[in-house]
């Protein structure tokens, strides 16, 4: 019974931090079609700021309760400035061109951006662990976890629903849609759709530096740490359905709770878990369980 | 338009292609290498003009404080060693080389420093990983590469190598200390849990551990073996396994910024309370982490270096003097890594004279190679033997303690408690015999 | 003049181009230092997966996970030396092309179905499994300290240490020569036709009654049968072999060469590889920290203002050549 506890938290906490890194990419590719392998230097630059202004900040020696919001600043401030930079320079160069020519250039940028973070904050380990520390411990299925890990479903479910509120509750939600349906009937109407755009990409940029800022306490921030995320997103969005929110959610879900069952169960598996999931549903559903079949146009 | 575009891009490729071709025949070097620019005019027949050594270790990446100390430590022991009139009056020029990248990316560069930059040596390796899939390369280059960092019992227990010596004990040496130091703090451990990385060096530090404490607690349980991915640094599923398998000790050969990660995660989560950790190579963070290190975690030192212990100042003037540039130059202590390098260079130095004495002029690779085969010397005050792997493996004294609550007065890192320093001869095993056949030949209940 | 005759001269351009290609390099080692024979056997080597990407480029699908079959062929050749036992290397290079081709069998059953983006996410899952495999059972493939190569005999014949790698570098060459004339070859044959045509409109060649699946797969198995033969190759070149040969980045890092050189023609994966191997060399050592910076920047001027790849700069050139050869014709 304890070691079901354990995957369920485990897992829970898993599928949060899959969420805010696929949530991001899956928003841009719903609005943007493009798959962003950039998405994972963005969640690089949130955790390195994030962690660079944490410890910048305890070291004016102000009280350390604050950090949790200097991680929030810090990564909207990166993702508003890299979102905006990256979309209005690069990405709108490539709008009319193949898909696999703006995955190499969203690769392309990867491969700066890895070495910008590089330069900018060099080569060492950062730790940022004090919010980590803070939050006290609490005891599951028998063992500590440290309360903070907590926070990371909370923020998840926080950016789903105001993603979901700015989608279906906000006209700028109604504009995006419209833009998503029919590009030229909405710039025919006056919609200034690259602007759009831009918001959209920003939006999504947040999203992934978030979730970097937010895991850094939890790790240590090297160089390289965005390799791995992206091809774990791009899991997650294949499964769920590229473009769709519900899809990313339950797609992390999945994952999540699959790759924690698989490390405590059979540990041999849990490398495999997440791409054998995929596979399967790729196979079996190649849009992804909540995607959209694409009409073959002749 | 367009075609100016690409008449444009044709010809700035052709002027880079040029460029990189020219700046490489002026002898372009990495920014970050340094070292003497004037050859010597030394007096021994046939030498060199100078002494080109590579130093290979980790300046980026989790490794990066391990490598860095390993490389400032090489840097001042050359300039030191230069400033004495070098090696039989050549000067030695080192070429700084980071070892991050993966082990094909160091393969492929161990080849360049080889072939393109044409070194004499190439000193230094802290991943087990390199040192295996670089030894049959060198060997095919006949270069001579002397290791220190890596410790994987695998390199001259699998097969034998004509150019490659390590100056520095293996892992052996250090879990086989682990195992009977953790019994003079826990004599009626019961179960185990180990958390090593999935690579070789992980892998053996675990067997000989495992094999040890079987042997000396015959009944003992290993509860779990977990095996994180060489790279990663986010720990919490091993945190959370660990926890729920409640061992009384928890064996772990996690290093340098992978284990300051571990650390710093597992913590918070009471790991340290709940069971009795032993880091076999912890004594790194003792230093990075400092004050945050907790207290009554066992540590070793890599190479069995713990500083201010092994090498002892108060007992050696030389090691007294090293510490003290060391620490003037740089601003924080030497750690084990440090005194690796310096052990490499000076095994290095001490073959070449020995060669130098024995043929009376500058001698070939091969015959610093049989001066280096079986030598002992000294480093820091340390002894020295090249005792194992056909005399191409060294030995000394390995350096366990536990972390109390004192605190070093100038630096403020944790003091380690109940120190043992254990002889060469206790922790490895006779020549000609693997570290695991000899651990399985120990009277069961009783050590060597 | 009979058949056979009419044949070869309507191929004497291609075959003379070959032929000047081969030359041009097999004389290059007397003039350039060794390191760069080193830096030319990789490109060769790596060269040959390229083409295979090419040829799905052209029927307009993009793998980002060929790394697998680079990885079955490099393992194939590491378990034949470590499992097996086997030094020659012929041999082990017939492993690696049936590593490499009989993956390509399998896996293309059922990634034949699928274009755009999903093909290209469905080939990077196929390769992460392998890349977790591989990592995984330490025991048998070595986990992430890969597996030692040491360098083979050649049709029984071990050559002298020091010219080692020289008969490594013309045995890549030999192969990577057929590899290009074969790639030639399948360009202008009906199949490379119809994967042209594919890329262009699939329903109307399905109309016209080829089989689309059939092309496709086809393509496929041969771009896994060249990933695998490189594979081997790079084993040999480097001596090592490492699980990361299947990780994503090894994958992007193929295809980055084939957009660097272009898809205009076979020729073009040979310079775009030779370019990458060396740009990333001197990248490497002019900084080793800016090295991806610098192949990023490059990739993504050529995306922006290159579109055609390097090979389009040749344009010029081709368009003297065709005019010349076609003149030898009549």
């Amino acid at each position: 019974m304890k070691i079901l506890t354990i995957i369920f938290v485990d897992g829970i906490v898993f599928a949060s931090w899959l969420f805010l890194v696929s949530v991001g990419l899956t928003f841009i590719y719903g609005v943007l079609r493009i798959l962003n392998v950039a998405h994972g230097s963005l969640y690089a630059l949130g955790g390195y700021m994030g962690a660079s202004m944490v410890l910048y900040y305890l070291q004016t020696g102000a009280t350390p309760y604050l950090t949790y919001f200097v991680l929030l600043g810090a990564a909207l401030f990166i993702g508003i400035v890299a979102g905006s930079l990256i979309e209005t320079i690069f990405l709108r160069r490539v709008y009319h061109r193949e898909e696999e020519v703006q995955l190499l250039l969203t690769f392309s940028l990867f491969l700066i951006l890895e070495d910008v973070i590089k330069l900018v904050w060099g080569v060492s380990p950062y730790f940022a662990d004090k919010p980590y520390a803070l939050l006290g411990q609490m005891r599951l299925g028998g063992i500590i976890y440290a309360q903070y890990v907590f926070l990371l479903p909370g923020i998840a479910l926080a950016s789903g629903a105001i993603i979901w509120g700015i989608i279906n509750r906000t006209r700028f939600g109604k504009i995006i849609i419209s833009v998503i349906t029919d590009r030229e009937i909405c710039t025919s109407l006056g919609v200034n759709v690259p602007r759009v755009r831009t918001f959209a990409f920003i939006i999504g940029a947040i999203l992934a530096t978030l979730g970097g800022a937010f895991t850094a306490p939890m790790t240590a921030l090297v160089p390289g740490i965005g390799v791995e995320v992206i091809v774990l997103a791009f899991a997650v969005v294949a499964i769920g359905g590229m473009g769709s929110l519900g899809g990313a959610l339950l797609g992390s879900l999945l994952v999540g709770l699959a790759r924690a069952a698989a490390i405590h169960l059979f540990p041999e598996l849990d490398l495999f878990t997440i791409y054998l999931v995929m596979s399967l549903v790729l196979l079996f559903r190649p849009q992804g369980l909540f995607g959209e079949v694409e009409v073959r146009r002749i | 338009m367009k075609t100016t575009v690409k008449k444009v891009s044709l010809f700035g490729l052709l002027v880079g292609l040029i460029s990189c071709f020219v700046l490489d025949g002026i002898a372009f070097k990495v920014p970050i290498a340094s070292g003497q620019a004037k050859p010597s005019s030394p007096s021994i027949p046939k030498a060199p003009k100078e002494l080109k050594v590579a130093l290979v270790d980790f300046l980026s990446g989790p490794p990066a404080k391990a490598g860095t100390a390993a490389i400032n430590a090489g840097r001042i022991l050359i300039e030191q060693i230069n400033q004495a009139g070098g090696i039989g009056g050549v000067k030695i020029r080192p070429i700084i080389v980071d070892e991050a990248g993966g082990v094909e990316k160091q393969v492929t560069e161990y080849r360049r420093l080889v072939l393109d930059e044409k070194v004499d040596a190439i000193l230094g390796y802290l991943s087990s990983a390199d040192c295996l899939a670089i030894a049959p390369v060198a060997d095919e280059l006949k270069t001579l590469t002397i290791y220190n960092g890596c410790g994987t019992s695998k390199l001259f227990e699998q097969a034998d190598y004509k150019y490659v010596f390590r100056a520095v004990n293996y892992e052996g040496a250090e879990n086989v200390a682990a195992a009977l130091y953790v019994l003079t703090i826990k004599p009626d451990l019961k179960n185990v849990v180990g958390i090593n990385q999935d690579y070789a060096w992980g892998r053996d530090s675990w067997e000989t551990f495992d094999h040890a404490i079987r042997r000396l607690k015959p009944g003992v349980k290993v509860v779990e073996t977990l095996w994180p991915k060489l790279g990663t640094v986010e720990f919490s599923a091993e945190i959370s396994k660990a926890l729920s398998a409640k061992p009384d000790v928890l064996h772990t050969s996690l290093w340098a910024g992978f284990l300051d990660s571990f650390i710093k995660q597992a913590a918070p989560r009471g790991v340290f309370k709940e069971t009795q950790v032993v880091a076999t190579v912890g004594e790194r963070s003792i230093v990075t982490i400092g004050k945050e290190m907790p207290e009554g975690v066992i540590v070793g030192g890599r190479g069995g270096f713990v500083p201010y212990i092994l090498p002892d100042p108060k007992a050696n003037a030389e090691a007294k003097k090293f510490y003290e540039i060391y620490e003037a130059r740089f601003g924080e202590i030497p750690i084990a890594d440090s005194f690796n390098m310096v052990q490499d260079i000076l095994a290095m130095k001490a073959a070449y004279e020995k060669a130098i004495k024995a043929h009376g002029r500058w001698p070939t690779t091969e015959e610093v190679i049989k001066a280096l085969e079986f030598l002992q010397f000294d480093s820091l005050g340390v002894r020295v033997s090249m005792a194992l792997g056909k005399g191409h493996q060294a030995i000394h004294p390995q350096v366990f303690g536990i972390t109390g609550t004192q605190r070093h007065p100038k630096w403020g890192f944790p003091l380690l408690e109940k120190v043992k320093i254990f002889p060469a001869e206790k922790v490895n095993p006779p020549p000609g015999v693997k570290h695991l056949d000899w651990i399985d030949s120990w009277p069961e209940g009783k050590g060597p | 003049m009979n058949l056979l005759q009419k044949k070869l001269l309507s191929q004497s351009p291609i075959l003379l181009a070959m032929a000047g290609v081969l030359i041009i390099f097999a004389l290059l080692p007397f003039f350039i230092p060794r390191w760069s024979i080193f830096l030319l056997t990789v490109a060769w080597a790596k060269a040959i997966l390229v083409l295979g990407i090419v040829f799905l480029l052209w029927g307009g699908l993009v793998s980002f996970g060929h790394g697998l079959y680079f990885a079955a062929g490099a393992y194939a050749a590491g378990f034949g030396v470590r499992v097996l036992g086997i030094h020659e290397g012929l041999v082990l290079v017939a492993l690696g092309i049936a590593a490499g081709g009989g993956l390509a069998c399998l896996v293309g059953l059922l990634l034949a179905r699928y274009r755009g983006i999903f093909f290209a996410l469905l080939n990077m899952a196929f390769s992460m499994v392998l890349y977790a495999i591989l990592l995984k059972f330490y025991r048998v493939t070595g986990g992430t300290d890969g597996i030692s190569i040491s360098p083979p005999t050649l049709a029984g014949f071990m050559p002298p240490p020091e010219a080692l790698r020289l008969v490594h570098y013309y045995f890549t060459l030999g192969l990577g020569i057929l590899s290009l004339y074969g790639a030639h070859r399948f360009s202008v044959s009906p199949l490379g036709y119809t994967l042209k045509a594919i890329r262009n409109n699939e329903v109307r060649v399905e109309y016209m009654g080829a089989s689309v699946r059939k092309a496709i797969y086809i393509t496929y198995i041969l771009s896994g049968i060249l990933g695998g033969l490189s594979g081997v190759l790079t084993a040999f070149a480097i001596g090592h072999v490492v699980p990361e040969y299947s990780y994503w980045t090894q994958s992007a890092e193929f295809v980055f060469v084939a957009i660097l050189g272009g898809t205009g023609s076979t020729f073009a994966p040979l310079a775009g590889s030779i370019v990458f191997e060396f740009v990333r060399n001197y990248a490497f050592k002019l900084s080793s920290y800016t090295w991806q910076l610098s192949l990023g920047t490059v990739l993504l001027l050529i995306i922006l203002f290159l579109p055609g790849g390097l090979w389009s700069l040749s344009k010029p050139f081709s368009r003297r050549w065709t005019k010349w050869t076609l003149h030898s014709n009549r």
